[in-house]
């Protein structure tokens, strides 16, 4: 299988298409109240019109950053370079410990302490680097983490109708609804309806790559929303305005809004009527909660569409060795390259589009139609490619190609090495430390030091103490004839030569002394 | 805000190690600004009367402009204050018509979910109302009405959970979770959080120092829709508490369960360090009760866990780190006992008689010696030659009268027995000695130094021996006082014999076992295979050694400077080089 090594450009957005059902731009109504409520029903529109560009551009922004943090990975493989060559550098040094000749660097102290501040040294070094590896893991696994996260939460969002906002980036902001100066007036004209858009403020300040997917990925995403009923100049139309200025309603109310005429009798009743109209659109009309409302009707399976990329990234970081099972046949350089190419095109078209979005003559609505559904063909070509499914597959194979340069970088068997070299070191170390005691230990030992002399001296008295007791029992087997009186006389000569000794040696101590007056009482004198 | 632990368990498990919980403290610092944006709309209404409008009139529509409400929740610490939860609010009041649109509120509130966890909510409400108003003025012909339209309610701004870690603790686990509409709340992130955070995610250990402060900022950066509520759960866990069994005995099991590979012991042996780690009596309790292979067994089976390497994720760092610190921890409470090998002091030389000031290390040699010797006087070639003649007269037949009425078997009987009463004596105080000078060592050499169970078992055999001896030497007293002329039975000695064999095998396995378990007290005679050394070596440059200056990983480095203690560092490195004879 071909790995695909991801070099995801931040230019680029994966979207998925999605239908969205709106009610069609029928014939308009001629009363007043029937106005207005086309009015609150186009306000309605342009809500649930704001909702899709607004889940299209979260989708793509969650979607692109989860590929782009799998591609840029955690630059694991120059990382456990440099680990694998400190390592090898420790593992040097620790030999070096080994080889230490212990008598020779214990004969000068502080050759001894210098090897032993080297040791731990390098022991320190080790400890770290341990940690140095698993950090690069834990990145790792954090990318993964937080490419989960983003997707969830943008589940969690759409759930709750609210933008996505996480990943780092400056939280969402919902598009702003114009605030429409519904101004019902009575001419030969008919209606006009005023509105003024405040919205491109706001969709200015979402993140960049929001914003990019609103002005490009949107736009284009716009004409793709629109329900499959709408064709020909009616769609066209709604296209150009979504596109060219998505936040501003114009053309699709005003041509609709239409009267031939009204009389002056009926001219009160229709101002009341306005005026009842008024207050029926303004108290109708579409808010931010009805744009939350539209959001979260729109993503409803949303969930369902990105479980598989999440089922993957979560195994991913589990259990990585089940990455091969999810992993597909395509060949996604070739697809990546077809998707570059599709998306560079249909920016153009929606530049093209936008460009056509001022003018009305017929031309240029003829023109705006073909473009629309150009740009309606492209977007089903790459619905086609940005599948979640296909998504999924995607990240399994850039997965994939980490874990193997991570595993050709990992050097797992240094590690081993690296252990056991330390082991041989502290054996060295311990050698030499002990030589440095044995060194001082000596002093000790030779006899001059009092706790020393107390020692042989403790020796020799409990070596007296026993000479004492077969001395008793060398006279006890003679008072029953089992000894002979020169195997008496040469134990008890013995004993008062040993005795003579300490007395001589340790003339004040009480203990000899007392010991003196028991031999002196066992043998009748010394 | 204090939740004191209460729980009886808790008090029976701490109780055995002396730890008192300290509770979390968590408040909330807030800084909130709500920009509601409504459009407000008068509608004239005129009666159609014969009073007022008998022609009619239409109703009138007058636009009466938008209005921007700024409302602010400033709340510098909402704090529990021994209660289980608290609010701030701010009022949405629209000041060109005097009319409360609703209320922006942040609730603080706390459960205790068990022993060690409490969960702590966030939750942050926006009660303004995004529906239609309509103030009424009526007077007797127009109606006026008045409307708003809430276009938009938007609360900015952030706000910080500060949690306090508790005054003993080093180690808190943070789940965050969020409920209800909480995505309202934007930017959430683990990875925001301040202090030794080590792995982001829903489910995160986090290390600090006692009484230092975690903040956990959260942006909200656009929290609009009105009636709805976000909040945020944070399940804070004191693993040094979850230990349910005495600190040591978890420790143990819990390594025997990573051996094992057994599940939970992430867990298990987290709990059974955060209950050790940064309590020092707890830590030099556990040393105390450690001989000297169980301490090593320990040492080794932590610095492994410690260094593990390659395979590592975010549970096993968080292990690699509690076995760091518990190895640092713990062998700083061993060096500090051990400071009394190489520390000098007075002692009393019999012999000599006199007093000189030496090293710990070779008093202890001279104290072991000293026991040894004594040790060795336990053999009684005098009792065993007495009990030798009547062995012999018991394998040939003879009965305690027979030598009775011997004249002169019974003189030497009494002869030998008088002298063997009046001189065995002086072996009596040997027990009594031995065991003072054991206790003086330990005295002098702190709880450490030996394995408790088998300087016990040293303790019983110096009193089993003691019997035994006055034993034989009753038995001794009792056969001699039945050679009588009136007693006809056989000699029987040999059993008595046997006894003393015994007994001289058993100070053989004394002189042993004081061998294999005081050593750690003892320098052998040519200063090699020094266990003292040894394990000061050991625990110097290995447990100590990787905690003693900076690390280049900024998660460990962060804990070991949470760890860190220079001056002990430096007074148990001082120590270990005397004990060498460096100055």
């Amino acid at each position: 299988m071909k790995h695909f090594k991801a070099t995801l450009s931040s230019g680029l957005s994966l979207g998925l298409s999605f239908s969205i059902a709106t009610a069609p731009l029928a014939a308009r109504a001629t009363e007043p109240m029937d106005q207005a409520r086309e009015t609150v029903d186009a306000l309605m529109m342009q809500a649930n019109s704001l909702a899709s560009q607004a889940i299209t551009g979260d989708f793509n922004y969650a979607i692109s950053q989860v590929m782009t943090i799998i591609a840029t990975g955690p630059e694991a493989a120059s990382l456990m370079a440099n680990l694998a060559e400190k390592q090898t550098g420790l593992l040097a040094q620790m030999n070096q410990i080994s080889t230490l000749s212990p008598d020779q660097v214990a004969q000068v102290t502080q050759n001894a302490f210098a090897a032993f501040e080297r040791y731990k040294d390098f022991t320190r070094e080790k400890f770290d680097l341990s940690f140095q590896a698993a950090t690069i893991r834990e990145r790792e696994r954090d990318s993964l983490r937080v490419a989960v996260a983003a997707l969830k939460q943008f589940n969690a969002n759409c759930s709750s109708g609210k933008g996505i906002g996480g990943l780092g980036e400056t939280a969402f902001k919902y598009p702003d609804l114009p605030t429409p100066d519904v101004g019902f007036s009575i001419g030969t004209n008919g209606f006009d309806v005023h509105t003024s858009g405040t919205g491109s403020q706001g969709e200015q300040n979402r993140s960049t790559a929001v914003n990019m997917s609103g002005t490009i990925a949107g736009s284009v995403a716009a004409v793709a929303y629109l329900p499959a009923a709408i064709t020909g100049a009616s769609a066209s139309t709604v296209a150009v305005c979504a596109a060219a200025a998505p936040y501003t309603l114009g053309a699709g109310i005003a041509v609709a809004a239409v009267m031939a005429y009204i009389n002056v009798q009926e001219r009160l009743k229709m101002e009341s009527e306005i005026s009842q109209a008024k207050t029926y659109a303004f108290d109708h009309m579409a808010n931010d909660k009805d744009i939350a409302r539209f959001y979260r009707q729109q993503c409803q399976d949303m969930s369902v569409r990105t479980k598989p990329l999440i089922d993957v990234l979560s195994a991913a970081i589990q259990s990585p060795q089940s990455l091969e099972d999810f992993a597909g046949t395509e060949d996604f350089v070739a697809e990546m390259d077809q998707l570059s190419a599709i998306a560079k095109r249909r920016g153009k078209l929606a530049e093209n589009l936008k460009a056509l979005a001022t003018k009305k003559d017929e031309a240029s609505v003829k023109a705006a139609n073909d473009l629309a559904n150009q740009l309606m063909d492209l977007e089903k070509q790459i619905a086609k490619i940005s599948t979640p499914e296909h998504v999924a597959k995607m990240a399994v194979q850039i997965l994939i190609g980490q874990r193997e340069e991570l595993s050709k970088a990992a050097a797992e068997h240094l590690t081993t090495a690296l252990d056991l070299a330390q082991k041989r070191a502290f054996q060295t170390i311990l050698k030499i430390m002990n030589l440095v005691q044995q060194h001082e230990f000596s002093k000790f030992l030779n006899g001059s030091d009092e706790i020393a002399r107390e020692i042989a001296a403790s020796k020799e008295f409990t070596a007296a103490r026993l000479m004492f007791k077969q001395t008793l029992a060398i006279q006890i087997k003679a008072i029953f004839g089992h000894a002979t009186p020169s195997e008496l006389a040469t134990i008890q000569k013995q004993l008062v030569m040993k005795t003579k000794t300490l007395i001589a040696a340790y003339p004040s101590s009480k203990d000899v002394k007392g010991f003196m007056l028991q031999v002196s009482q066992l043998l009748g004198g010394l | 805000m204090k939740t004191p632990i209460k729980s009886s368990l808790t008090f029976v498990a701490l109780g055995l190690i002396g730890l008192s919980a300290k509770a979390v403290e968590v408040s909330v610092n807030a800084d909130l600004r709500a920009t509601t944006k409504l459009t407000w709309h008068k509608v004239d209404k005129f009666r159609h009367s014969g009073d007022c409008y008998p022609m009619g009139k239409s109703s009138r529509n007058t636009d009466l402009g938008s209005e921007t409400i700024e409302s602010s929740l400033f709340l510098p610490n909402l704090s529990l204050m021994n209660q289980t939860s608290t609010a701030g609010t701010a009022n949405v009041n629209s000041a060109r018509r005097a009319v409360n649109l609703g209320r922006l509120s942040l609730e603080l509130s706390q459960r205790r979910d068990d022993e060690a966890t409490e969960t702590f909510s966030i939750q942050l409400n926006d009660q303004t109302s995004f529906n239609n108003y309509r103030n009424i003025g009526d007077s007797n012909c127009v109606i006026h009405e008045y409307h708003w339209n809430t276009g938009s309610n938007r609360i900015e701004g952030a706000y910080t959970v500060r949690i306090k870690m508790p005054s003993d603790s080093r180690l808190l686990r943070i789940r965050l979770s969020s409920a209800g509409q909480a995505a309202q709340i934007a930017g959430v992130k683990l990875n925001d959080f301040k202090g030794n955070v080590i792995n982001p995610g829903a489910d995160t250990y986090v290390w600090g120092e006692p009484d230092s402060y975690i903040e956990v900022p959260v942006k909200v950066g656009v929290f609009s829709g009105g009636g709805v509520q976000g909040r945020i759960d944070l399940r804070i866990t004191q693993p040094g508490l979850k230990a349910s069994q005495e600190p040591l005995a978890a420790l143990q099991s819990s390594l025997t369960a990573f051996k094992a590979q057994a599940s939970g012991r992430v867990e298990a042996f987290i709990n059974a360090g955060a209950a050790i780690v940064g309590h020092p009596d707890v830590a030099r309790k556990v040393v105390a009760q450690l001989g000297i292979d169980p301490m090593r067994e320990l040492n080794d089976s932590l610095f492994r866990i410690a260094n593990a390497s390659m395979q590592s994720n975010a549970d096993e760092m968080n292990v690699k780190a509690m076995a760091a610190a518990l190895g640092y921890e713990l062998a700083l409470a061993l060096l500090d006992d051990l400071k009394a090998f190489c520390a000098t002091k007075d002692v009393y030389l019999p012999l000599l008689n006199q007093t000189v000031q030496r090293q710990g290390l070779f008093l202890a040699y001279f104290w072991i010696s000293q026991s040894v010797h004594q040790v060795q006087e336990l053999k009684f070639p005098d009792i065993e030659a007495y009990l030798g003649e009547l062995t012999r007269w018991e394998n040939n037949g003879l009965r305690y009268s027979d030598i009775a009425n011997d004249k002169v078997a019974q003189k030497n009987l009494t002869d030998a027995y008088v002298k063997l009463r009046q001189f065995t004596r002086l072996a009596f105080p040997v027990y009594g000695s031995l065991k003072a000078t054991l206790k003086k060592v330990e005295s002098t050499f702190g709880t450490i130094g030996s394995d408790p169970e088998a300087m016990k078992a040293i303790y019983a055999l110096i009193d089993s021996l003691a019997v035994q001896q006055s034993n034989i030497q009753k038995q001794v007293q009792t056969v001699s006082f039945k050679f009588t002329t009136s007693n006809n039975d056989p000699v029987a000695a040999a059993s008595i014999l046997r006894d003393l064999k015994n007994f001289e095998v058993e100070t053989e396995t004394l002189s042993q076992a004081m061998a294999n378990s005081m050593k750690f007290y003892s320098l052998k005679t040519d200063g090699t295979s020094n266990t003292v050394l040894d394990i000061m070596t050991e625990s110097l440059a290995n447990q100590v050694g990787i905690f003693e200056k900076p690390l280049q990983s900024p998660f460990i480095e962060k804990i070991r400077m949470s760890f860190a203690r220079s001056t002990r560092v430096t007074e148990v490195t001082a120590s270990y080089r005397q004990c060498l004879g460096v100055k």
